[in-house]
């Protein structure tokens, strides 16, 4: 229970000095119990860092940001800066290491189906050039082999695997194609003729979410695409030189339950309590962890029930990391640039629920259910595959769960997805609920567009607490 | 020839009874429409530039061309986007599917989202399930889907032999007469082509080029008269609104929609298709047996689809390639004008050079 352990008694958002400062205040004994590898002085070493850390490995936007001053989220950042670090280090170990793609969420919980498999998502370098504020030249490597900025951020992972320095390269690639972004689609299609790897699997458009009559076809859809993940459970398992049985993958499913059990009661107080206990940047980091346990699903269950106490024992105590009247806002989208978390609490907001095309993620994972038919379920349930209308619905709802009284869709620069569903979701929102919605558009690095996002989210702000009075 | 084109494509406006099911994308089986009473007419786009601003109205900037612009006909009441109550959307690519949404909701439509799977082999459980449905849906009739196949195959067949024996242009605009024909309309039109259709002698010097990319909307058209006043021959195309429309078969035997399935998943690919190590053979194959000199390269502002695979293309045909990213305005036109003169400038001299 160490990680219900406050470094400080009152909850706070601090910059990257002030927890050098607050990390001297950790007992030795305490930080000796982990073992996460970091680069520093051109060495590997263990254990459990400071944020600044960090900063030798290129991480330079971690300088900007500010963070939970808990001890809970010094584990989380440091869970999530190393991995690049423990792929390595699991290739070094002989473990099989398998990219998982686009499907943000299912097909990530195969491979740990088998000893020694890791799974992790390689569209992660989406965020690379925002953490390393372009310095790993990932979006330069894109744009020479072709791929432009009117392609979405996602076009860096492209140039990870080319660069071959950010992650292993994948013993095989997991790409989730059918109703896929364009662009992704495009960009995986490029990484297979580079020589990597792949297993394709088809990912159907879900036309019968909420639609009982259509029952019948909906079951047959959930046939083929359990047909899809069997094949792709086949493959891995002839990589991994070990069969992957459906009572693995059962055991499998149960420990990713436990993973989604804690997310889901960390968005609740994350997201429903007030004051906030704790912020959106770390809360968004625990939601992305839980999409492929940031490659080692036995610690992804400490490290956010870490969170979930903490969140508990401030939720508790009534504490928060924001005023109790902040303004509650739902966002839509992730946000390329994680600064963007900071400057709507600067504001005056606090985030009171998300949709960051990957809620499906959240969803428990029937284990009555012969495990592909589950997994096939879970995969019918993304957001990105079914009818924007549909997406609409379920952020309505999270809006009405939460309370939020604006929102903002940040809409991802040369997304193709955005250019259509944005107006149909605001104007969904607009009619049903009448809630004031802010769109913006948010590059991976977006200084030079600091003051004005800041602006636009106090307005938004203003006009909220100007309908409140 | 062209203007005898022009003039049979505006008479489809008004020459049918039939009730007008429009889709997008090669991938939908005319076949079905046809056998279930409906006019078949495939939405390949205009290429206008005011309807492209117009679909911005519904949509955001960074939609691809050809969805901003179908809407934008839509909205503006052009044939032949304003001719359909029913309409069917393929999930060939995300923005397509995407654009049947805000025609569900906006437009008003009946909408059909036809499951065309990106993957090979085991997927095409799906699509045979799909084409059912859609056969469903439509109230297809089972007797006229045999005729309706084997009147397909044949005009397909016709066309395909066409290819040589018209102009690069007129080819496009006989493939586009197809999109908006009913086959009745079209089987009387096509004889009239067919004894026109002289040939077209390519010296030896001439420069050959292979069109290829995204779809060409009909005014595209334009495009072809840059490249023929330059002197060069564009000898052939891997278009879905050119040679890919037509160059497949469906098998004719008792199992009607299976074998319409079966026809369309292994049809010539498009670049989408996962793998598309089957669309680059395909490309190769014609680049080699056509003798080409270089590759014109035409895509959509947004495409991302073809726009991310352009490098890879000439990379792997190792020819001299121009990639002409558009949108349907009046200025990509003045642009497509200098850079094919300077491209075709670049291959006379390399020709020159070689013979030398």
């Amino acid at each position: 229970m160490e990680n219900a352990m406050p470094v400080t008694e009152s909850p706070a958002k601090i910059d990257i000095i002030e927890w050098d400062a607050l990390y001297q205040t950790v007992s030795q004994e305490l930080l000796s119990r982990y073992n996460y590898p970091c680069m520093i002085d051109d060495e590997i070493k263990h254990g459990l860092f400071p944020p600044s850390a960090f900063l030798s490995e290129g991480d330079t936007r971690l300088k900007v940001l500010k963070y939970d001053n808990s001890f809970a989220a010094l584990r989380l950042w440091n869970f999530l800066l190393s991995e690049e670090d423990r792929l390595w280090e699991a290739r070094r170990g002989g473990k099989k290491i398998f990219g998982v793609m686009k499907d943000l969420g299912t097909a990530s919980i195969i491979p740990y189906a088998v000893k020694n498999s890791v799974g992790f998502y390689p569209d992660g370098a989406w965020w690379t050039p925002c953490i390393m504020e372009l310095s790993a030249g990932l979006l330069d490597i894109a744009d020479k082999m072709g791929v432009k900025e009117d392609c979405c951020p996602v076009r860096a992972t492209l140039g990870a695997f080319v660069d071959g320095k950010r992650f292993p390269v994948p013993d095989l690639c997991i790409g989730a194609v059918g109703t896929c972004c364009d662009d992704y689609s495009a960009i995986m299609q490029r990484i297979e003729a580079l020589g990597n790897k792949f297993i394709w699997w088809e990912l159907p458009l879900n036309k019968y979410r909420n639609k009982p009559e259509n029952d019948r076809q909906l079951r047959k859809l959930v046939d083929f695409v359990a047909d899809e993940l069997r094949a792709v459970a086949k493959a891995v398992g002839e990589v991994a030189g070990e069969e992957i049985t459906e009572s693995k993958l059962h055991k499998t499913i149960q420990k990713a339950n436990n993973v989604r059990r804690i997310i889901r009661r960390i968005r609740d107080l994350a997201y429903g309590v007030s004051p906030a206990p704790i912020p959106a940047l770390e809360t968004l980091i625990c939601e992305m962890v839980v999409i492929h346990f940031c490659s080692d699903i036995d610690d992804a269950d400490p490290v956010l029930g870490g969170m979930l106490a903490q969140a508990e024992r401030r939720a508790g105590l009534g504490w928060g990391i924001a005023s109790e009247d902040a303004i509650k806002i739902f966002w839509v989208n992730p946000v390329a640039d994680l600064k963007m978390m900071n400057m709507i609490e600067d504001a005056g907001a606090r985030v009171a629920g998300s949709e960051y095309l990957i809620s499906h993620a959240f969803n428990i994972i029937d284990e009555n259910k012969p495990p592909f038919e589950a997994l096939a379920e879970a995969v019918l349930a993304d957001p990105m595959i079914g009818p924007s209308e549909d997406r609409a619905g379920m952020i309505i709802k999270e809006i009405q769960r939460y309370g939020a009284e604006g929102v903002v869709i940040s809409q991802i620069p040369g997304a193709s997805h955005c250019a259509y569903e944005t107006n149909l979701i605001k104007n969904i929102i607009k009619d049903k609920l009448g809630l004031p919605t802010l769109e913006i558009t948010a590059p991976s690095i977006c200084d030079g567009r600091e003051a004005g996002f800041s602006t636009r989210f106090e307005a938004l702000c203003e006009m909220i607490n100007e309908r409140k009075r | 020839m062209i203007k005898k084109i022009q003039a049979l494509y505006q008479q489809t406006a008004n020459n049918s009874s039939k009730e007008v099911v429009g889709f997008f994308c090669c991938y939908v089986p005319v076949e079905i429409i046809e056998a279930a009473g409906f006019r078949p007419v495939r939405l390949a786009g205009i290429g206008s530039g005011i309807a492209e601003d117009e679909g911005m109205d519904l949509v955001g900037p960074e939609a691809c061309s050809f969805c901003k612009e179908a809407i934008g006909l839509k909205l503006l009441d052009k044939y032949p986007y304003n001719s359909f109550k029913k309409l069917i959307v393929p999930t060939t690519c995300d923005q397509m599917r995407r654009q049947g949404e805000v025609w569900e909701k906006e437009l008003g439509v009946d909408l059909f989202f036809l499951n065309v799977p990106s993957t090979w082999g085991r997927s095409i459980v799906l699509f045979k399930n799909e084409i059912r449905n859609l056969a469903e849906w439509l109230g297809a009739d089972e007797k006229l889907l045999q005729s309706s196949i084997n009147r397909a195959n044949n005009l397909r067949k016709r066309m395909l032999s066409l290819r040589q024996r018209l102009t690069a242009r007129e080819f496009h605009l006989l493939v586009h007469l197809w999109f908006v024909s009913d086959f009745d309309f079209f089987e009387q039109a096509l004889p009239q082509i067919e004894d026109e259709a002289s040939g077209t002698e390519i010296s030896d010097d001439k420069i050959r080029l292979l069109l290829a990319g995204g779809p060409l909307a009909v005014e595209d058209s334009l495009i072809f008269d840059i490249f023929e006043k330059a002197g060069v021959h564009i000898i052939d195309d891997t278009l879905c609104t050119g040679r890919r429309e037509c160059d497949f078969n469906i098998k004719e035997d008792d199992d009607f929609l299976g074998a319409i399935a079966e026809g369309y998943f292994e049809r010539p690919p498009c670049i989408w298709r996962r793998p598309n190590t089957r669309f680059f053979s395909y490309i190769k194959e014609i680049a080699q047996r056509q003798r080409i000199d270089g590759i014109v390269f035409k895509t959509l502002k947004y495409c991302d689809v073809w726009n991310i695979e352009s490098r890879r293309i000439k990379d792997e045909l190792k020819v001299p390639m121009l990639t002409l990213e558009t949108t349907y305005g009046e200025s990509s036109l003045a642009q497509v004008e200098a850079r094919a003169e300077a491209f075709v400038e670049m291959l006379k001299n390399g020709k020159c050079n070689a013979r030398d």
